[in-house]
């Protein structure tokens, strides 16, 4: 028997492959079961960026010769389509879970010790659980009543014209360039723009923002006002007007946890995603990042070895990926390629160069991977561009196969695909890429 | 067969590969000189022991150590063949009546053999041969690097088409996966002796550079395949991945090991060794070679409005590299970088070696030279000679201080050969005097000449360096009295001299001007205490000041 606390991707992914493995489940969910993820996050984001999307591309059609004239923006008409999306994607998750006999309970699971939780009045035992229970916004008493959460910016039944975002990292991002392409004034508010694992890109990225009009700015916040339908916010002494402040900040919901399992705010876990109770998994944004991707990853990696599988959880070779713009990057950076002894060589192919992007217009980007001179090792790879999140998977998959460069290499690509700048870029570590001048 | 870092003189530990001059995978003949190594800083050439493919396993500025392998010989398939059964021409055609092997008319037979065993297979190849009981070993690959595919197996089983509508029916996953499930299976761990296949690329090529026999491995891969990690584990030098830590936080991440550590020369008694020395020296990590680097491209500028999503800017630029943070920071100490290799890096190692691994004393003792100095003008010598002369003479009777410490044993060398220190712009060479206590001073004299002549214009020959027992270390030319100078492994002892300078001195209470030098001794501790070293220097003292006795006595 395992009980899995947290509904979200790393507990419906958990619940679901030790049901695979023949365990009993049970599924204890506060709020929804899909977590964050699928009604207050990933998805509903993607679902407003595909809408900014489209909007901006208007201009590009003409181009094309297809013109149109611009017609406003209406966002009730998006809040029906991401309800659409998130009840279609709940639903088809709940059957899933079902067919497995995985059985979900309402309530708010806390636990006693490593083998009991309580929920509601009862208690369950079991011989493995495993904590998934996600995180939450984080907004100062003091603000509360002025500002967005990013929960309840997918409430949001009118566009602001402008916002200020508060806090960096690629879901602020994601939520600035939004409200940006949609023709809002945007400020970034924020010390560190980007999360250290995209540092090989960050300044391109920095710029696009800054040219695409985004204010960033640093300092911190001292009060909020209300003025008319406008928030004036004060920072560093400064006043700054925004319609709506959304503040992005999150942090790990640990109250099913005793204190002995936590440390600096979040959960350490092996690489088996234990904790210090052997019994105890912990998975997701408890152990400290924010990505579905990790929670996923790290729910088989739990759910396995619960199951009595060495299961080992390789969290460099899960990529880690944006939308705005599309970037996605796997292994290590350059800098901790170097900083860990490596004899560090890049090899790079700009968009440019591809066939396939210049079919569709999508010219600006680059795919830089990274590998060892001494045995050809793939240590990472940056991907900043159109389809960036998905070609950064060929790339993640081979690292995880320990596959060289060498074998990397001898790709064999339908032509023309977005997929031969991989190849390309893996033959210009010798100066042989197949598409570019001789070096 | 297997090549061995040859031993080149008695002494030698260890040797550098300083160049291949054949590629890896080429064919080689027995005699040619394929290799360039470098030991005591003089560079020797080595031949090939025997004819064959040349697999390399031990690469450029690598260190190893005397008897270690180096590079495999391999004989190919067909001389092999031809070795064994001594049949004249053994023909392609011919051997395809042969049961055991079955080679495809269009295969490509790879020249390079890579090392026994050492065949990729793919995993559906694997699981077909398993499933028809045939040995892998008797099949010829076509795939990647001779890999050995599904398709050559079916071939060596006769059997060319119909098969992917066996595999469809079994409704098997590609490369036999885990379909989604199933447990994992585990198989069991190691079969000592077996053929490896189921490893890794990266794995493999790990354990073929390091002579590791894969069948010794545990795997822990999928299916008990062998990753880089269970190679690494394997050499005990196993640093797991770093247990996971959140996106915000910087990684933990321990660093690689390295063969050899990046030296900090901690004491500044580098000054024997390099007279014109620039103070903290800055020891810096090796810069990342440019070959590897690529330069930025700057993109064409195919600017639009309203760009779609996903593309990056501002065409203007590729965003120009200062924009960016720079890739490569050496630590933050300001001042030119210069990298540490060859020869300098060998001196660091040797320096750090040394002082690590004897415990150093040194003596100082100051002598009269007034009437060596009239020996020294009316021979035309130099003081080094007399130097040489007064050393070889007092070792003879102090035979400890000419020892090596091999082991837990005491080894008396037979031979007094003192080493000269001869610096020169870049870095710092031990030419030998062999069997100096046989020569006279005016001979000695002739051959301190003829070494660093030969040091300066880089004519010295392997002979000339190696098999040194005591070192001579004369730092007076820059008006250096006293130092501590760094013993040359492996030997016990080196004396450092300063400058002959005129001083005052007190004889029978009253001041007289006299020549003066200082002599430091240092000695290994382990092999020699300080009265019998002391006595030792006594008596080169005594030798310097009585210098006609350099002249006449055979030995002390």
């Amino acid at each position: 028997m395992i009980i899995i606390i947290g509904g979200g991707p790393g507990g419906y992914t958990a619940a679901i492959r030790a049901a695979q493995l023949g365990s009993e489940v049970t599924l204890i969910e506060m709020e929804e079961i899909g977590g964050c993820c699928l009604h207050w996050g990933c998805i509903p984001a993607k679902v407003f960026l595909k809408a900014s999307k489209l909007f901006s591309q208007l201009e590009l059609g003409k181009s094309y010769g297809v013109s149109t004239r611009p017609s406003p923006f209406d966002i009730r008409k998006l809040l029906e389509k991401k309800e659409d999306v998130r009840q279609k994607l709940t639903s088809g998750l709940k059957n899933v879970l079902r067919s497995y006999d995985v059985t979900m309970i309402h309530g708010k699971g806390v636990l006693i010790d490593q083998h009991t939780v309580r929920f509601n009045e009862d208690e369950l035992s079991s011989e493995k659980i495993i904590v998934a229970t996600g995180s939450r916004p984080e907004v100062p008493h003091l603000f509360e009543e002025m500002v967005l959460s990013y929960r309840d910016v997918y409430q949001l039944e009118y566009l602001p014209r402008s916002v200020m975002v508060v806090e960096g990292g690629i879901f602020s991002l994601e939520m600035a360039w939004f409200f940006r392409e949609l023709g809002s004034q945007v400020t970034l508010l924020t010390d560190t723009f980007i999360e250290r694992e995209f540092e090989d890109i960050k300044g391109r990225i920095e710029l696009y923002f800054k040219n695409h009009g985004v204010r960033t700015i640093q300092g911190r916040i001292t009060s909020i006002k209300k003025s008319d339908n406008q928030k004036i916010v004060e920072i560093n002494g400064q006043e700054i007007m925004a319609e709506e402040v959304i503040w992005m900040n999150r942090k790990p919901v640990l109250d099913a946890l005793p204190g002995s399992l936590i440390q600096d705010g979040r959960v350490p876990v092996n690489e088996h995603m234990q904790t210090n109770l052997p019994d105890v998994y912990a998975v997701g944004d408890i152990t400290g990042s924010y990505l579905a991707g990790d929670a996923i990853a790290q729910g088989i990696t739990a759910a396995e070895h619960a199951m009595g599988t060495p299961s080992v959880y390789r969290g460099t070779c899960v990529p880690k990926v944006m939308y705005a713009p599309e970037a996605a990057v796997v292994g290590l950076t350059y800098q901790q390629a170097v900083d860990q002894g490596y004899e560090v060589v890049k090899g790079s192919f700009p968009y440019g160069g591809s066939g396939r992007a210049q079919t569709i217009g999508a010219v600006q980007g680059r795919v830089t991977l990274l590998s060892d001179k001494q045995y050809g090792e793939i240590l990472g790879a940056y991907i900043l561009g159109k389809g960036a999140t998905e070609l950064i998977h060929l790339i993640s998959f081979s690292m995880m196969m320990e596959i060289t460069m060498r074998e990397l290499s001898t790709l064999l690509c339908a032509h023309p695909t977005m997929m031969e700048t991989i190849r390309d870029a893996c033959l210009d570590v010798n100066g042989n890429s197949l598409n570019m001048p001789k070096k | 067969m297997k090549m061995v870092m040859p031993k080149m003189g008695m002494t030698m530990e260890e040797g550098t590969i300083v160049e291949w001059k054949k590629k890896d995978g080429e064919y080689v003949e027995k005699g040619e000189i394929i290799l360039e190594i470098m030991t005591n800083k003089i560079n020797i050439d080595v031949e090939a022991p025997d004819s064959g493919y040349l697999q390399i396993l031990k690469h450029r500025d690598e260190i190893v150590l005397v008897d270690e392998p180096i590079a495999i010989i391999e004989k190919s398939p067909e001389e092999k063949l031809k070795e064994l059964v001594e049949l004249p021409a053994v023909s392609q055609e011919k051997k395809e009546t042969e049961p055991m092997r079955v080679i495809p008319p269009e295969s490509i037979p790879s020249p390079s053999v890579r090392g026994a065993g050492k065949i990729p297979v793919s995993p559906r190849a694997k699981i077909l041969a398993e499933e028809r009981n045939l040995s892998l070993d008797t099949i010829r690959g076509t795939g990647p690097e001779g890999a050995i595919t599904e398709k050559d197996v079916l071939t060596a089983l006769g059997e060319g088409r119909g098969v992917k509508a066996e595999i469809e029916e079994k409704g098997e996953l590609e490369g036999g996966g885990i379909l989604p499930g199933q447990e994992i299976p585990a198989e069991p761990g190691r079969h000592p002796g077996r053929e490896v296949t189921n490893v890794s690329p990266l794995a493999e090529r790990i354990a073929a550079d390091r002579g590791i026999d894969l069948s010794l491995v545990e795997g822990t891969g999928i299916g008990g395949k062998i990753t880089k990690e269970d190679v690494f584990r394997y050499l005990g030098t196993h640093k797991p991945e770093p247990a996971f830590t959140g996106m915000e936080k910087p990684h933990e991440i321990e660093l690689e090991e390295f063969e050899e550590e990046i030296v900090e020369i901690e004491e500044k008694v580098i000054k024997e060794e390099i007279p014109e020395e620039v103070p903290e020296e800055e020891i810096v990590e090796e810069e990342l070679p440019p070959e590897g680097e690529v330069p930025q491209i700057i993109e064409e500028i195919t600017e639009r409005e309203g760009e779609v999503m996903g593309e990056v800017p501002s065409p203007e630029e590729e965003l120009p590299e200062s924009a960016l943070p720079a890739p490569h920071e050496p630590p933050k100490i300001s001042g030119e970088s210069i990298p540490l290799k060859g020869i300098r890096k060998l001196t660091a190692e040797r320096m750090l070696r040394s002082k690590k691994e004897a415990p150093h004393l040194t003596l100082g003792m100051e002598a009269d030279m007034t009437e060596a100095t009239k020996l020294k003008n009316s021979l035309s010598v130099t003081y080094t000679d007399i130097l040489v002369r007064a050393t070889a003479m007092a070792l003879k009777g102090h035979p400890m201080l000419n020892s090596t410490l091999s082991g837990d044993t005491i080894i008396l060398r037979d031979e007094i050969n003192i080493g000269i220190a001869v610096a020169r712009e870049e870095d710092l060479l031990v030419p030998v005097i062999h069997n100096a206590d046989t020569l006279s001073v005016k001979e000695i004299s002739r051959m301190t000449k003829d070494l660093i002549k030969r040091t300066k214009n880089d004519q010295l020959t392997e002979k000339d360096v190696l098999d040194g027992t005591f070192t001579l270390s004369n730092l007076g030319m820059y008006s250096i009295d006293f130092f501590t100078p760094i013993i040359n492994p492996p030997e016990a002892a080196i004396l450092g001299v300063g400058a002959v300078s005129k001083k005052p001195v007190v004889i029978q209470d009253t001041i007289e001007i006299r020549e003066r030098i200082t002599l430091s001794l240092s000695f290994d501790h382990r092999i020699v205490n300080g009265m019998p070293a002391a006595l030792f220097l006594k008596e080169i003292k005594t030798l310097l000041e009585h210098p006609y006795r350099l002249l006449v006595e055979e030995g002390s």
